[in-house]
């Protein structure tokens, strides 16, 4: 069944059919859609959720881990600040490995203020210990957010998911979605698989505990070994849900054209869609050129993307963040250190673009495969910038 | 370091550091990184049990019948609550050094 919806109403819509048990937010631009549909749901009558609008994000998270300890499904949605605020709830949340949802529709942080988009929010919080995949489309957000609960839950992942997708760029494009009915969502998601939840009451348990230096690294390692587990799991996931679906999500990479590519663009989040335009018509003139999107940010798919970069002579890899001092922009140094992993030596770029949701089109991908043939071309390069 | 135990590797440690079992904060040895611990003088105690309910980390040993057999120097953390509560004079608790051999 399609509907017409943009990311927010898309997510909202796969919420509605996972029903969870509670659902805590705080508002923020451009994500607040999410819990302005979901509330509507929850005053119809629509879903049994307990909606709480708490007064931060900083208390959304903490909602969260409360209702997820006691062994419920628990949501929030959040942007920008809202993410940055939740920052330290956020490790708590995975380091008690409990299997939140979390939909971020990705915006730049201040200073200057800015509500456009870009992944500065969600790239900040990488090493939270939280699953991060990455929506191209509101398609993509409604699908994800129906695995998530699945990944999050499996007995040896066990961390929260968060699900991202560009704001306004995905937030607010109005498009057709492939909806599932209600019933199949529902039969798919199935019921909370719960760990040690607190309201067990036979069965009374501690989380979040004080831990001195010979406990503390061990449950460290062992949420290493979750994030490990996670990326066969994602792919069991996605492969069950494309036989419901048609849409399957095995690969935690999408690649276009990449078999004989000579060069390739590896991206994240809605651009690849200007990228995939580029390369269509860059093919039509003969130029051997692909691009590799990246859906799965963490765990990262480090066999994936170098097995599909084998070939490649000339790898521009995409950041929507900027590289604040490091070797490049996070995606740059991931792509990188895979490539060195597994002994292949292409030349490799930094392409900065879409900072504060700067314009990427089409023309602007072409521009980054002509700049990547140049013989001394810069690491760090900034599309679409004035000098 | 004097006494070291084994304790279990990461792959058998409950998902989340969740504590599966209540109250075992009791077997945790809270006090073997401190520098001082509580000595008892059994002479002068009176044996009224005013220290018990004050120490934070169980370490004042009582038996069954309810006498007071002396201090768990692995929990005494050398806070001192439970010099302050015994009525005896002189008190029959004091704080001393460990012995380099004992931390
Ligand atoms: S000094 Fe503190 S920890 Fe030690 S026995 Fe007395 S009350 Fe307990
Ligand atoms: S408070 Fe003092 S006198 Fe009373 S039991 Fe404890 S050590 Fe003995």
């Amino acid at each position: 069944m399609q509907k017409i919806l943009n990311g927010n109403e898309a997510v909202a819509l796969a919420l509605k059919q996972i029903n969870p048990d509670v659902f805590a937010a705080y508002p923020i631009t451009p994500s607040t859609h999410i819990p302005e549909v979901f509330s509507s749901y929850v005053a119809n009558g629509e879903v049994d959720t307990e909606f709480v609008p708490v007064e931060s994000e900083h208390s959304a998270m903490s909602a969260c881990i409360g209702a997820a300890a006691s062994g419920v499904r628990a949501v929030t949605a959040t942007a920008s600040q809202g993410l940055a605020y939740m920052h330290e709830v956020l490790w708590n949340a995975s380091g008690m490995r409990l299997p939140i949802l979390l939909a971020n529709a990705n915006r730049a942080l201040s200073a200057p203020l800015s509500i456009h988009g870009d992944h500065s929010d969600s790239m900040s919080q990488r090493d939270t210990g939280w699953i991060q995949l990455y929506a191209d489309s509101p398609q993509e957000a409604y699908d994800l957010t129906l695995q998530a609960y699945l990944i999050g839950e499996n007995a040896k992942v066990r961390l929260p998911v968060m699900v991202c997708f560009d704001g306004f760029e995905t937030s607010h494009l109005s498009t057709n979605v492939e909806v599932l009915e209600d019933k199949v969502a529902k039969d798919f998601v199935g019921e909370v698989k719960t760990l040690n939840p607190l309201l067990d009451l036979e069965n009374p348990v501690t989380y979040g505990s004080y831990t001195n230096p010979d406990w503390f690294f061990e449950m460290r390692r062992s949420q290493h070994e979750g994030m490990q587990n996670a990326q066969k799991i994602i792919s069991e996931v996605g492969k069950s849900f494309g036989k419901i679906s048609g849409r399957d999500y095995a690969e935690p990479i999408e690649t276009l054209e990449i078999e004989d590519a000579e060069s390739v663009i590896v991206i994240v989040g809605a651009s690849s869609g200007s990228a995939t335009e580029a390369v269509v018509k860059l093919r039509s003139k003969g130029k051997k050129v692909g691009m590799l999107r990246v859906r799965s940010f963490r765990p990262f798919p480090f066999e994936a993307v170098a097995n599909a970069l084998k070939k490649a002579k000339r790898v521009a890899v995409c950041d929507k963040t900027m590289p604040a001092g490091g070797v490049g922009g996070p995606l740059f140094a991931e792509v990188s250190a895979a490539l060195l992993a597994n002994n292949l030596n292409p030349k490799v770029v930094n392409f900065i673009y879409g900072i504060g949701q700067r314009q990427f089109s089409p023309t602007h991908a072409e521009e980054i495969f002509a700049k990547l043939e140049e013989k001394d071309c810069e690491r760090i390069n900034f599309v679409n910038l004035r000098e | 370091m004097s006494k070291e135990k084994k304790l279990p590797g990461w792959k058998s440690l409950p998902i989340g550091g969740v504590i599966l079992n209540p109250g075992s904060s009791r077997e945790y040895n809270t006090g073997n990184w401190v520098r001082e611990t509580c000595k008892w003088n059994k002479e002068s105690c009176i044996n009224c049990n005013l220290c018990w309910p004050v120490c934070p980390e169980n370490a004042i040993l009582v038996d069954k019948a309810g006498n007071m057999i002396g201090i768990d120097e692995e929990k005494c953390t050398a806070c001192g609550l439970c010099i302050t509560a015994c009525p005896t004079n002189p008190k029959s608790l004091k704080l001393e050094s460990k012995k380099l051999e004992e931390i």
